[in-house]
């Protein structure tokens, strides 16, 4: 994938060859606003990828009708059948400014995973609760997807390539199992795991 | 269809403006249809109308960002849901100011017809300028700052502005009449207030220049051809804006 985009004091350039892919950055590398160049959201120069689908990180669902209404409404839109991999079904009756932001964020997974498009997934673990992570990352199986994530771990199963994007340029790109094999060595297979739970992101010298 | 038009047309803004217009259609009605009550109502009930269209296309755009933007653009692209999007705000804007106007109609059928075409001209170009002013506006907040902009700028002061400038710089009668027409609201309404007034005597002496100049059909086909064309230009800028910029 190749896309540059120049906004007010941050130019990102990326050119990459990656199939499905996790990307990795501190805030504001650049992570959202390549996912949002690669689904047409954004004008950028370089690839626009016809297929994708870009699910942001803070759902909003419009304001003023149900849940289900919403539903049916961008099911009929994009002409396929809903499918409640996410259990949004109990609230589908619910006006949408009830909804919780996880709750809100399951209901556009439960669509977005409707589809067959390509899913450009970013920050999707950050509304989510263990049982809807695991969830996600179970569907994603076999499925196209771009991920922009601080939390590369869950993904790594599903053997994407990681690029790691500082300042709006790819400073490292490398295989899943490089970066699982990383993990191991650095922590010894407890996942860098700290006293208070956090569990930190791969450092970003994995080409090193 | 019928999503958009709860989500969008029934939004407290829409219903609080349709009961707004509601409400003056039935004022203006019960002036009665002489001369100054008919003109007066075709003026107010544009001029409401104006700004319910402009809120409906707008209230259009800000909830598709919210929640169902990036699925219409996953479908369709960009350059469909712009124009879809210009398609379905007319629709509502149309539909929404002759909703609303209903009473003005049903209680004078003798000048329903001049009130409708008011009606139609003015939601037609609201809903181009709504969804102009929503499409270059990068969040809700400014999506209806600039539409009200736009809406007291060209239904309230802009005559106000001609007629402050017109104290320090008089004009002539050709400069006034340019200036009247230079207004795409005006030019919307004026065709309907032609049909009341032929002779363009609410207009002053711009109007007896159209009249005594270029004649009323060439006066009316002149305003009716810039009404075209600003709707033309906003309609396409419209596209343009929802086409070409970031989301």
């Amino acid at each position: 994938m190749r896309v540059r985009k120049k906004m007010r004091g941050f130019v990102l350039d990326v050119e990459v060859e990656v199939g499905n892919a996790v990307v990795l950055g501190p805030n504001g590398s650049g992570k959202s606003t390549l996912l949002k160049c690669l689904a047409g959201v954004y004008l950028c120069e370089g690839d626009v990828f016809d297929d994708a689908l870009y699910v942001p990180p803070v759902p909003q669902l419009p304001p003023g009708t149900t849940v289900g209404e919403y539903v049916r409404h961008i099911s009929k839109t994009l002409g396929v059948e809903f499918v409640d991999f996410f259990d949004v079904g109990p609230f589908m009756g619910k006006r949408v400014e009830e909804l919780s932001t996880g709750m809100a964020y399951r209901v556009v997974l439960s669509l977005a995973f409707s589809t067959d498009r390509r899913l450009l997934l970013d920050e999707p673990l950050s509304s989510l609760d263990a049982r809807w992570r695991l969830r996600l990352v179970e569907l994603l199986s076999g499925r196209k997807f771009i991920v922009a994530t601080h939390d590369p771990l869950p993904f790594l199963p599903l053997g994407p390539d990681v690029v790691v994007l500082e300042e709006g340029r790819v400073k490292a790109v490398a295989k899943a199992e490089a970066v699982r094999a990383l993990y191991l060595e650095r922590c010894g297979g407890g996942l860098c795991a700290r006293p208070g739970g956090a569990v930190p992101v791969v450092g970003y010298d994995i080409s090193a | 269809m019928i999503y958009l038009l709860k989500r969008d047309v029934f939004s407290p803004v829409g219903l609080a403006l349709m009961a707004v217009v509601w409400a003056a259609s039935v004022a203006t009605a019960s002036l009665g249809y002489a001369f100054a009550a008919a003109i007066s109502a075709v003026n107010i009930l544009s001029l409401l109308v104006f700004l319910l269209s402009i809120f409906v296309a707008v209230v259009g755009v800000v909830n598709d960002r919210e929640g169902a933007v990036y699925f219409y653009l996953s479908k369709w692209g960009r350059r469909r849901y712009a124009a879809w999007r210009l398609y379905v705000n007319t629709l509502y804007g149309l539909a929404a100011g002759f909703a609303s106007t209903a009473p003005y109609y049903v209680l004078r059928p003798e000048l329903w017809h001049i009130a409708a075409a008011a009606v139609f001209a003015t939601a037609l170009l609201g809903s181009q300028l709504g969804t102009l002013a929503a499409f270059s506006a990068r969040g809700r907040g400014y999506a209806y700052m600039s539409a009200l902009a736009v809406w007291v700028f060209l239904a309230l002061v802009y005559d106000l502005a001609v007629a402050f400038a017109s104290l320090f710089a008089p004009m002539g009668d050709a400069q006034l009449f340019a200036l009247l027409v230079l207004n795409p609201f005006h030019c919307a309404v004026l065709p309907s207030l032609l049909v009341l007034d032929p002779h363009m005597l609410t207009l002053g002496a711009a109007g007896q220049f159209a009249v005594r100049q270029l004649g009323l059909g060439a006066a009316a086909l002149l305003i009716i051809a810039l009404y075209a064309i600003y709707t033309a230009i906003f309609a396409y800028a419209a596209y343009e804006a929802g086409r070409g910029r970031d989301i």
